[in-house]
This record gives C-alpha cells, structure tokens and sequence, in this order.
C-alpha cells in the first residue's frame, strides 16, 4: 500500500467487480458532488494496479468516482494505490472501507462477508480477524446471504426489514423459503410488536407444518405466563440471592434455571 | 481546591473530589438498592472521567465496563420532563432511563410516565423503542397501547396443602380482602391442594404487603392460609 496521493484521468479507472457496494451507488449523488465542489475531495479513492500502467481498478470510492464523472465532469481524481491485490485482498479491503461508513447496504455486506467466509474454508474466526467484525454479526450475514429469498434481500436493500426480521421469518417458516416470503409480507401489514414477532418464532418452530396463516394467527394470540411462587428455606433464599448478584439476573430468572436444570439433569424434562 | 478552567468554562476537580465520586460510584453502581439517583451516579462517573482522564480508567478503576459507565450517562440526555422521574428515584433501572433516552423526546415523558405507574417494564420499554422505529408516525400512546395490548398475560401460582380444618371459601375471602377480589384470577381446590392464580396487579399488591410486613410473597401466603394474617 503506497499512500502517495496521485492526479489521475477517469477514464483510466474502471469500477472493479470487486468493490463490495452495489447498490444504489449513485444515490444521492448531487449532495457528495456539491461537498466536492466545496470543499474538495477529502479522502483519495484507492485504486488497484500499477501506476503508470493504466487501466486501474477501482475498488474504493465508487459514488466519489461517480461524482467527478458523473456530476462535476471533472477529468482526474485523487487516488492512491493499494498495490497488487488478489481478489479476496481487494474484497477485505473495500469491505473494511465501506464497512465503517454508515450507508453500506446491509444486502451489500451480507454478499462480500459471505464472499470472503466461502473463500476462507467457512471459518467464520478468519473473516472476524480480517475484518474487525464480531462472530455474532459475521454468523447474522452468512446466515441472510445464504438462506434470505431474493424478495427478502430486496426489501433489506430498500430498509423495509430488518435483517432480524428477516431470521425470524426464516426461523418461523423452518426452511420453506415461500412461507418465509409470506410470513414477512404479513408481518409487515399486520404491524407486529416484538412481542408478536417472538411468537411467530416460537409457534412456527415448534409446529413446522402450520401454514403462514396459522402461525400468523397464532402470533397474535398473548400467551399465559405462569410464574409458581415456591416456598424456599432461609439458606436458599440466601444463596438465590447471592446467585441474582453475581450473575446480573432477577432472582426470579436465576431459580426458574435451577428448577430447569434440575428438572432436566434427573430426565423429568427433555433437554 | 478547584478551580475553573479557563477554555471551556467546566470546573477541573480535586482530588478528594475525585476519589469521593469514585467511592460513591462503587458504592452505587454495584447493586440494586442504590443510596443515589441515577442523575447523580451520572454526575459522579463525570467527576471521575475528569479526574482520571478517560471512561476507560474509571472503568478500571471501579471494576465496572466502560459499556456500563455509558449507560448510566446517557441518563443525563433524558429530556427534562422525562428525568425528573429519575431525579425522584422513581425510575432507578439504568437499563430502563437509558432506552428511554434513546426515544425521540416527546416520546420520552409518556413512556416514562407508564414506567413510574409500573404499567412497563424492560422488555416493554424495548418493544416500545423498536415498534416506534417500524411507526414513526403512530402516537406515542397507540405505540404503548399496542406494545402492551401484545405482550403476554403473566399469571402467578401459589399452591399449597390445605390445612384439614380450614374451608376453601375462608382462605379465598381472607385472600380477597387482603389483596382485593380484582387481583385474584382463581381459587381452586383438588385432592387437598390448593391453587391460588394472581394476576399481575394481585402478585405486585401480595408484594408489597409482604414488603412492609417484612416478609417473602411466600411467607405471607402461607400466614394468610393458616389464618395469621387476615
């Protein structure tokens, strides 16, 4: 990586097919060029090749590219070059550029971290060290990029859904993608709470052959809680109580797992 | 021992000061009965970030993470009608003020409001900030409405043995008179057991009665059964 600023003529540069933003790039185009025009372009793109062996390959900086060509009708930009970079190199890159801009497209990122997970024999531990992110969301994008239904990904591009919406259709369909489609359209009309969300997900799980209308139904019906008051010594409150400290949790929460371990280690529930 | 800092116009603090806010933040932050507010808990993690530098050294210094120091100055963006709840100590949850924060402010005082009556809780409050991102044109007492309307029914059980002497029906209308007849869902006896089902309103007044009594829900529901407390 040569951090040398260079003048160089657009149509040297190509778009590279491995920078990870595809959509929308020319989004809000006019508002990037008319902050070029006045306060010049403050961050270089990064190009991949040789310099003075043009073409370049672009593969940071697209919409600051788009501007220039585009809007401004400029003839050079600013560039610096990131050296000779294969294609899992030049994905890290662009992904780690755009990734700590807000308006990287969840869809987008979801297809590049899914790119650079297949090629790292699926150890999702790789693509966390090359890119920063956490296990959990690298897990969250392979999981949406692999299993999400065209009409999901769209609506994940546009922000109609969330990606946790959408792992929850997906969880509550148990694999048939359709119903997965469907799922989501209802729970966007019908206007679902959390709570009605979580519902969805429980209910479709546990009965995988309920159709969308059913488990839709089904979400919408509040469930009874029960919650049994126990009568405990001195000594097990005590030690409740110290538990509920140490962990963080209500001591309603820490014997409700104490009775379910319990209940489960002797075979009186099933694991 | 302080004096004012001449850029910004915020005082610099003594080191007694600083010391003093850190034992106050040990003292405070690390369990559920707190002596302060969570107003001042925020003042004094800001004591300390001045004294010592930064988050990340209060942090150390006070063996509670950075993330959690955060969250209790985020109470400090509530808006004024909002913090005066918290001010009071009638919001003591940090988990609580600090999602609260994160609804627009004229969303704030509402929910806060349903906080203090007892009428929501965490979870709610959660449900409550990602309904309105999905509804930002919904008011705010529909977004309530609807999150509450939604939410599960929470029920509590009691079970105990019937002592041989007493009636059902004495047990049932001590219990009413107690905790009121609105609180109480079911009395029912079987095979010399009985199943008392409380609502959510009839476990909080069981609670509190038991609070100012000095004993566990459950301690008080045996002294109602065996006619102690009437």
């Amino acid at each position: 990586m040569n951090d040398e600023i260079h003048e160089i003529p657009l149509d040297e540069i190509i778009v590279s097919d491995w920078n990870v933003r595809r959509s929308e790039p020319d989004k809000d185009l006019e508002e990037l060029a008319a902050s070029i025009a006045k306060h010049g372009l403050l961050q270089p793109v990064v190009l991949m090749g040789e310099h003075g062996n043009p073409p370049y390959w672009l593969i940071v900086g697209q919409r600051r590219f788009l501007a220039h060509r585009d809007v401004l009708r400029r003839k050079k930009i600013r560039a610096i070059f990131a050296g000779k970079l294969n294609r899992i190199q030049a994905s890290i890159r662009s992904l780690v550029e755009n990734m700590t801009r807000t308006d990287l497209n969840y869809a987008d990122a979801a297809k590049a971290i899914t790119y650079l997970y297949r090629q790292m024999d699926r150890d999702e531990r790789k693509v966390k060290a090359e890119t920063g992110l956490s296990l959990q969301r690298i897990r969250q994008y392979v999981d949406i990029e692999e299993r999400a239904s065209p009409k999901m990904k769209g609506k994940l591009r546009s922000k109609k859904v969330t990606p946790i919406d959408v792992q929850r259709v997906l969880r509550a369909a148990s694999g048939d993608i359709d119903k997965a489609d469907r799922l989501l359209e209802k729970m966007e009309r019908q206007k679902f709470t959390t709570y009605q969300k979580k519902r969805m997900v429980e209910y479709g799980e546990e009965h995988p052959h309920a159709n969308d209308d059913k488990i839709i139904e089904e979400a919408q019906r509040p469930v009874v809680e029960r919650t049994i008051l126990v009568k405990l010594s001195d000594k097990a409150r005590a030690g409740l109580e110290k538990a509920a400290q140490k962990l963080a949790m209500s001591p309603d929460e820490v014997a409700a797992q104490a009775v379910e371990d319990w209940l489960s280690r002797k075979g009186f529930i099933s694991a | 021992m302080h004096k004012k800092n001449g850029r910004s116009g915020k005082r610099d603090y003594s080191q007694s000061e600083v010391e003093d806010a850190l034992a106050g933040l040990i003292a405070s932050t690390k369990r559920i009965h707190r002596k302060l507010n969570l107003l001042q808990i925020a003042k004094k993690i800001e004591i300390a970030r001045k004294g010592l530098g930064n988050l990340k050294n209060v942090s150390e210094a006070i063996g509670l993470s950075t993330e959690m120091l955060r969250q209790f100055t985020r109470v400090t963006k509530l808006a004024p009608k909002a913090r005066r709840f918290v001010a009071k100590g009638v919001i003591q949850r940090v988990d609580i003020a600090d999602r609260i924060s994160r609804l627009p402010a004229a969303d704030q005082f509402p929910v806060a409001q349903a906080v203090a009556r007892g009428d929501l809780n965490t979870d709610d409050v959660r449900a409550i900030i990602t309904f309105r991102k999905d509804q930002p044109k919904l008011p705010i007492s529909e977004v309530i409405s609807r999150v509450t309307s939604s939410r599960n029914i929470r029920e509590y059980v009691v079970q105990f043995l019937l002592p041989t002497e007493e009636q059902m029906k004495n047990i049932k209308d001590r219990f009413s008179k107690l905790i009121g007849q609105g609180g109480i869902r079911s009395v029912n006896a079987e095979k010399g057991v009985g199943t008392l089902l409380l609502n959510k309103d009839g476990k909080n007044r069981l609670e509190l009665i038991a609070k100012r009594k000095g004993l566990t829900k459950r301690a008080l529901v045996e002294k109602v059964i065996s006619g102690e407390v009437k």
